[in-house]
C-alpha cells in the first residue's frame, strides 16, 4: 500500500509540473479543447487513484473539478478566466495535499469553499456536496479507458531509479576509469604488442562513453524548472493588473538535477522583480510609446562548460540615480562614495541587502530582499550574475552556472607535503611569492599581503591546518588569491600549486565537516583521496577583523561599518618637503591626481578648481607648473572639502596605539609611532576651522535682511549687500519686504522710525558713538555686524 | 531471531559489532591526513573509488592517538550514509547471537559506556556490543 501511495505522489507531482504551463495557455485560449482535456485527464487520474487509496479529501476535490471540466469539454459552459482561476485553486489544493501526504503536515481544510466557488460555474448552480456513496459509485462507473490511452500516448517511456543506485553507478564507472588507468600504466611498463593496444583502445573509448552516459543520467531538462514559470507569472499579473507575455526558450537544455533545485528560488525572485517593478503599468507603457503588453524572455543555453540563463524584460530598467538615493538614504553609502563609483558598481548596489527601487512594498516584491538573496544563492552553487541595464528600455540579467554541482573545476594545492583541492571558481589569481609586486608585511602583529598595492589578509595554509611546513619549500611558494562567497578576499600562501583538474566532489563525514575548513573530499585519478578546502571556511578561520585592510583600499564598500573602522585608521603620507606625516583616514575622501593648471592664487590663498568648484589647496607653498600633476588628498568633513597636496601616499595603519601630545596642538593632533618611527598626525580640525561653511548658494531657506536703503544707496548696495549675501542672507531693498524680513538694517536718522522693532540692527557711520546712537554698530565692524544679525535671528525663533 | 556479530578487538578488549553495519574487513595501506579534525579520525583512504574515513577506535578508549600502521585491519561500516573504516587490533570471528542473549549493559567502565549500551552473551562470556554510530557522532567529541 505504501508503495502505491508513493507511486501516486510521484506521478501526481510529475503531471502537475507539466500541467502548470498548459493551464495558463488554456486561460489565454479557453476554446482550446486539447488543453481542457489535459486538465480533465489530470483530475480524472487523481480521482481514480485516490478513490483506490482511500484519500477522501482529494477525492472530493478532484471529483468536483472533473465535474466542471467535463461540462466545459462538452461545451455546456463557456470557459472564462474566472473559472480557470477557480479550477487552478482546486488544482493547487490537490498539489498541496499531495505534498502533505509525503511530509505528513496538515493542510487547512476549506475545501468546501473552493469546491463551491468552482461549482458556481455549473449551469445548475450550487450543486450540493456530493454524498460519499455517490462519489464511490461515480468513480467506479466512469469510463476511463479512452482517456488513459490518450494520456499515455504522449509520454516518453521512463523508469524511476533511486538516487542511490545512480550514485552507485557513478562510483562504479569511476572505479572502471581508475582500473583502466592502472592497466594502461602496466601495459606501458611491460611493453605491449599491437593487438593488445587495439583492444585496450576499444576498452578505453567504451569506458569514456559510459562515463559520459552515466553523467547524463543525473541531468534533467531545465524545462522542469521553466514549466512552472508561466503559472507564476500569470498569478503575479492578475494581482498587479498588468499584462505580460512570457517567452521561454531553451527548455531542452540539460542541467544537473541538484542545480534545478538550487535555481528555483533565484529564478522566481528575478521574475517577480521583473514583473513587479520592471514592467510598467499598461497606461504608463502606452504613454512612453511601448506595447501595453510587457514582455519577459527567459532563455537558457549551454556555452562550453557553463549554462547561461538570460532573463530580459522590456520594462523601465533600473533607475540608477534613484538606486543611489535609496542607498544613501539607507546609509549604505555616503554621497561622495556614490559619486565616485564606476557605473557598473553603481548598478551592482542593487545586490546590497535591504535595497529596492520599488516605490511601495507589494506582496510580490519591493521589500528589498531578493537580489541579495539571488546573488548569495548563485555564489553558493558556484555561479555568477551579470546585469545589463538599459534605463527606460529594460533589464537583462544573465545567470552563469557550472554544468554540474558534483564535478567542479578544481585547483590542487600542496601544503605540508599533502595535496588539497579547492574550487577554481573561488580563486581570483595565483602569484608567486617572489614576484616583485608581492610584499608580505606585518601590521599590528597581523600578516598582510600587498599585491600590486592592494592589501589582503594573509595566511599560510600550513598555519591554518596546523601542519608542519616542508623545510625545502621556502623558495618557490605561491600565493593563491581567494574570493570566497562569504567573507573578504584573502591571500593563501601554499607550498605549491600542483594542477588544474576536474574533481568529483564527495561529501565528507560529519566529523570532518565539523572542522568548518573542508567542503568535502575527492578522489583524483591517482587514486589518493584529497580533501577539498572550503574557501568561506578558510576566510572565517583567518578572521574577519582583517577585512579592514581590504575595506580601506576600496572606496565602494557599502558597509556602514567602514566609517567605524576608518575612524581608527590613519593614512601615512609624505609631504612635498619630504617629511612623513599621518592623517586620520576618516577625513580622507579620496586621492586625486590634479593637473597643475587647475591651481590658482585666489584671495591670497592657493586654491584648486575641481569640477568647477574652487577648493582650498593646502600643503603647497607655490603654484605648481601647469604641466605637472600633483597628488592631492581630498579631505572632507561631510559638507566642506579641502585638498591637501602630498608627494606620495605610503600606507594605512591602525590608529589603535597611544597618541603622544604634540607641541603644536593647533597643527598636529599628536605623535604616534609607526614602524618604530615617530610620525606627526595632522589635526584634521584645523583644515576646516578657517573655512567658510557650505557654499551659501546651497541653502534653500535663507533669512531675509531688509536694508532700509534710503540712507546711503552706494554703500548699502555695493558694500553691505555683498557681505550679507556672502554670509548667507537674502538681501532686499524693497520696502514691501520689510514686514516679512527677519532682520532690518537701518542707519542714522532711519533708526528713529523703527524704535521698538526687535528686528532692527542700527548702524552708524563713525567709529565714535554719539548719544542717540547707543546700541548701534559701526558699519565697518564686520564681525560685530554679523553677530548682531545672527543674534537677532536667533532671538526671533 | 538470530543476528550475526563480528567479534573484534579494540584496545585489547573484545567487542561485538552487528554485521548489519558491516560491509567487509580490509587492510589499509595508505592514509591521507585530515588536519584539524577530531583526533579520532586517523585519516582518509580510498577503496574502489570511494573515499572512506578511517577511525582510530582505540582513541575513544585510551585518549591517545596511535600512529598509523601500514596494513592495519579495518572494519568497513556504513554509518548514517557515510562509509568508515574502523581500525581494530584484530578480527577474531563472526558469531550468531540470538536476541535472548543480548542484555542491557549496566555498570560499564565510563570509557566504554559512551560507546556501548548492550552486552551479548557469547559462549558463557559477556562481550560489549559496539554502537558504531556513537563512535563517529559529532557529539562524542564534546563528551570525550
Amino acid at each position: 500500500m505504501d508503495d502505491l501511495r508513493e507511486e501516486f505522489i510521484a506521478e501526481t507531482r510529475e503531471t502537475l509540473e507539466i500541467l502548470a504551463g498548459q493551464l495558463v495557455q488554456w486561460e489565454k485560449d479557453p476554446s482550446d479543447k486539447s488543453l481542457i482535456d489535459s486538465a480533465f485527464r489530470f483530475v480524472h487520474t487523481v480521482k481514480g487513484s485516490c478513490g483506490f487509496l482511500d484519500l477522501p479529501r482529494l477525492l472530493r476535490l478532484s471529483h468536483a473539478a472533473e465535474e466542471l471540466l467535463s461540462h466545459a469539454r462538452d461545451e455546456q459552459i463557456v470557459v472564462s478566466s474566472d473559472m480557470v482561476t477557480a479550477v487552478l485553486a482546486v488544482i493547487d489544493r490537490i498539489s498541496e495535499l499531495t505534498e502533505a501526504l509525503e511530509s505528513g503536515e496538515p493542510v487547512f481544510d476549506n475545501d468546501a469553499t473552493l469546491i463551491d466557488a468552482m461549482l458556481a460555474f455549473l449551469p445548475d448552480k450550487g450543486t450540493p456536496a456530493i454524498p460519499a456513496a455517490a462519489i464511490r459509485q461515480l468513480h467506479q462507473d466512469e469510463p476511463g479507458e479512452a482517456i488513459d490511452e490518450a494520456a499515455s500516448a504522449s509520454k516518453t517511456r521512463t523508469v524511476r531509479v533511486s538516487l542511490t543506485l545512480l550514485d552507485k553507478l557513478m562510483n562504479g564507472i569511476s572505479d572502471l576509469v581508475l582500473a583502466r588507468n592502472e592497466v594502461s600504466r602496466q601495459l606501458r611498463r611491460v611493453g605491449s604488442d599491437n593487438e593488445i593496444d587495439q583492444a585496450f583502445g576499444r576498452l578505453s573509448s567504451t569506458v569514456a562513453e559510459m562515463r559520459d552516459a552515466i553523467g547524463m543520467m543525473r541531468m534533467q531538462h531545465i524545462d522542469r524548472l521553466f514549466s512552472t514559470l508561466p503559472r507564476l507569472l500569470r498569478d503575479i499579473c492578475i494581482e498587479l493588473g498588468k499584462q505580460i507575455e512570457l517567452t521561454v526558450e531553451g527548455s531542452e537544455v540539460e542541467v544537473d538535477r541538484e542545480m534545478v533545485e538550487a535555481l528555483r528560488d533565484p529564478l522566481t525572485h528575478i521574475l517577480r522583480n521583473a514583473a513587479d517593478h520592471g514592467i510598467e503599468d499598461p497606461e504608463q507603457r502606452r504613454s512612453v510609446g511601448k506595447d501595453p503588453v510587457g514582455h519577459i524572455r527567459v532563455v537558457a543555453r549551454q556555452s562550453g562548460n557553463q549554462i547561461l540563463i538570460e532573463i530580459s524584460d522590456d520594462g523601465r530598467g533600473i533607475d540608477v540615480e534613484k538606486l543611489g538615493q535609496r542607498a544613501i538614504a539607507r546609509k549604505l553609502l555616503t554621497n561622495s562614495q556614490w559619486q565616485n563609483m564606476p557605473e557598473r558598481a553603481k548598478l551592482e548596489t542593487i545586490f546590497a541587502p535591504g535595497l529596492s527601487t520599488a516605490e511601495a512594498v507589494t506582496s510580490i516584491s519591493g521589500r528589498g530582499v531578493g537580489m541579495d538573496v539571488v546573488r548569495t544563492n548563485m555564489h553558493a552553487i558556484g555561479g555568477s550574475i551579470d546585469l545589463e541595464n538599459n534605463e527606460g528600455q529594460g533589464l537583462k540579467i544573465t545567470l552563469r552556472l557550472p554544468l554540474t554541482l558534483s564535478i567542479i573545476a578544481g585547483l590542487s594545492l600542496r601544503a605540508g607535503g599533502q595535496i588539497y583541492g579547492i574550487s577554481r571558481s573561488a580563486v581570483v589569481e595565483i602569484v608567486s611569492v617572489t614576484n616583485r609586486s608581492v610584499e608580505i608585511e606585518e601590521i599590528g602583529g597581523m600578516p598582510v599581503a600587498k599585491v600590486r598595492g592592494e592589501r589582503l589578509a594573509y595566511a599560510k595554509l600550513e598555519t591554518i591546518l596546523g601542519v608542519a611546513e616542508m623545510e625545502d619549500s621556502q623558495s618557490a611558494r605561491s600565493l593563491v588569491i581567494i574570493k570566497p562567497a562569504v567573507g573578504a578576499t584573502f591571500a593563501l600562501d601554499v607550498e605549491a600549486v600542483v594542477d588544474n583538474e576536474e574533481l568529483v566532489v564527495k561529501p565528507g563525514a560529519p566529523l570532518i565537516m565539523a572542522t568548518g575548513l573542508y567542503a568535502g573530499t575527492s578522489l583524483p585519478d591517482n587514486g589518493k583521496p584529497m580533501l577539498l578546502l572550503d574557501a568561506s571556511g578558510l576566510a572565517a578561520e583567518i578572521g574577519v577583523e582583517q577585512e579592514l585592510f581590504e575595506m580601506a583600499n576600496r572606496n565602494q564598500v557599502t558597509d556602514a561599518e567602514q566609517n567605524k573602522q576608518d575612524a581608527d585608521s590613519g593614512l601615512l603620507f609624505q609631504t612635498l618637503d619630504g617629511t612623513v606625516q599621518a592623517i586620520r583616514l576618516a577625513v580622507v575622501d579620496r586621492i586625486e591626481d590634479v593637473d597643475g593648471s587647475a591651481f590658482h592664487q585666489v584671495g591670497g590663498r592657493l586654491c584648486v578648481s575641481v569640477e568647477q568648484v574652487l577648493y582650498d589647496a593646502k600643503g603647497l607653498k607655490t603654484l605648481p607648473d601647469a604641466g605637472a600633476t600633483v597628488k592631492m588628498l581630498r579631505l572632507s568633513d561631510g559638507s566642506t572639502s579641502v585638498f591637501l597636496a602630498v608627494a606620495d601616499v605610503i600606507d594605512i595603519f591602525a590608529l589603535d596605539r597611544e597618541i603622544a601630545p604634540s607641541l603644536l596642538p593647533e597643527v598636529y593632533e599628536g605623535i604616534v609611532h609607526v614602524d618604530g618611527k615617530p610620525v606627526e598626525v595632522l589635526n584634521s580640525y584645523s583644515f576646516f576651522e578657517a573655512l567658510p561653511g557650505e557654499n551659501p548658494t546651497g541653502i534653500s531657506q535663507r533669512p531675509l535682511c531688509f536694508v532700509d536703503a534710503s540712507c546711503d544707496d552706494g554703500w548699502a548696495q555695493n558694500i553691505l549687500a555683498p557681505l550679507l549675501s556672502a554670509s548667507g542672507y537674502e538681501v532686499s531693498f524693497d520696502p514691501t519686504d520689510q514686514s516679512r524680513a527677519a532682520v532690518v538694517l537701518a542707519n542714522g536718522a532711519n533708526t528713529q522710525k523703527t524704535v521698538g522693532d526687535g528686528r532692527v540692527v542700527a548702524l552708524r557711520d563713525s567709529l565714535q558713538v554719539k548719544d542717540e546712537e547707543r546700541g548701534s554698530i559701526y558699519r565697518y565692524d564686520r564681525l560685530g555686524l554679523l553677530s548682531a544679525i545672527e543674534s537677532k535671528i536667533a532671538g526671533a525663533r | 531471531m538470530e543476528k550475526l556479530f563480528l567479534i573484534a578487538e579494540i584496545a585489547a578488549t573484545p567487542v561485538a559489532i552487528c554485521c548489519d553495519h558491516i560491509e567487509s574487513v580490509v587492510r589499509v595501506n595508505e592514509v591521507v591526513n585530515v588536519p584539524r579534525a577530531d583526533p579520532v579520525i586517523a585519516g582518509l583512504f580510498s577503496m574502489r573509488s570511494r573515499v572512506l574515513t578511517l577511525i582510530d577506535c582505540q582513541y575513544r578508549i585510551s585518549g591517545t592517538q596511535k600512529p598509523f600502521e601500514r596494513g592495519c585491519p579495518a572494519v568497513i561500516a556504513s554509518i548514517n550514509g557515510h562509509s568508515f573504516g574502523l581500525i581494530v587490533d584484530r578480527v577474531r570471528d563472526v558469531v550468531s547471537v540470538s536476541d535472548d542473549a543480548v542484555l542491557a549493559a549496566t555498570r560499564l567502565d565510563p570509557k566504554w559506556s559512551g560507546l556501548c549500551s548492550r552486552l551479548a552473551e557469547i559462549e558463557d562470556h559477556l562481550v560489549m556490543i559496539l554502537d558504531p554510530e556513537k563512535l563517529v557522532s559529532t557529539d562524542q567529541r564534546a563528551a570525550a
